[in-house]
């Protein structure tokens, strides 16, 4: 077994499939497209395949056990999801990829060394609906801009990169799966539960335009009361 | 990102790689360019 841990066992006949989250990049001449991690590896850009290596030591393989290294991925798809509603998370693409390689297998997912990201399958603009293009997110590493994903309204006469373009640049094919409402240009798109989309919105700012003219109504009644 | 406890460890190939690159050949690109064997040409 190439390069196992002292306590490799497994040996499937199939490799994994895993999803997660990963920053869209864009190349300083805007010719290539990439990802990087979100944390240990967000200074590191990867293509569609990629093998890991540690960022504090070369010299060991990964993923090496009593260390953090390696690529990550989560066995379920909800998970994934779950992991996108943090905040420093949001401008994250959710990916679907292969896991092979070295790995280590953990309840909820695997550490790993060789990964091919298989599939884009979704993103979310900051109002709420699903991403369905690329701009500039202001931020980057040396060489590369980092991109955050957006909706058409939202672009807002910013240059964008559609999704299918954003993946047309990658070093390998990569689907890109997106909603079926963004898929078809439509707006709003669904809501999916907990996110805030422009039918909720709507709702929320008629309840508060409510609230606020029933403070108007009290604070009238208050002077009409201090005024006698 | 916590990914639980460690259950195992091992080595797997990448076998479905092989698979998405067959996809990525057209027919066309696999069918030979001519039936018969061209004829030398002298060049130079």
């Amino acid at each position: 077994m190439p390069g196992a841990n002292a306590a490799s066992s497994e040996r499937p006949d199939r490799p994994f499939t895993g999803f997660k989250l990963a920053h869209a990049m864009a190349s300083a001449d805007g010719a290539s497209t990439a990802f990087t991690g979100l944390t240990l590896g967000a200074g590191r850009v990867y293509g569609v395949t990629a093998e890991a290596s540690c960022v504090w030591n070369r010299r060991h393989e990964t993923p090496r056990r009593w260390c953090g290294c390696g690529f990550y991925c989560l066995h379920e798809l909800d998970d994934a999801r779950s992991l996108g509603c943090a905040t420093e998370n949001r401008s994250a693409l959710l990916l679907e990829v292969t896991a092979s390689g070295r790995y280590i297998r953990y309840e909820r997912g695997l550490r790993y060394s060789r990964q091919r990201v298989r599939a884009i399958r979704g993103s979310w603009c900051d109002c709420g609906r699903p991403g369905t293009a690329l701009t500039d997110a202001g931020s980057g590493i040396i060489g590369w801009r980092q991109l955050t994903p957006v909706c058409v309204p939202c672009t807002a006469g910013r240059p964008a990169l559609l999704m299918a373009e954003f993946a047309a640049r990658l070093d390998g094919p990569v689907r890109v799966e997106l909603a079926p409402a963004a898929a078809a240009g439509a707006a709003p798109a669904p809501v999916a539960a907990g996110a805030v989309g422009a039918d909720t919105r709507t709702d929320a700012i008629a309840v508060l335009t409510a609230e606020v003219a029933l403070l108007h109504a009290r604070l009238d009644d208050l002077q009409s009361r201090l005024g006698r | 990102m916590r990914l639980g406890k460690e259950q195992a460890a091992g080595y797997v190939e990448d076998t479905q790689a092989a698979e998405v690159m067959e996809e990525l050949i057209p027919d066309t690109e696999r069918a030979p360019v001519a039936d018969q064997p061209q004829p030398a040409v002298a060049a130079g």
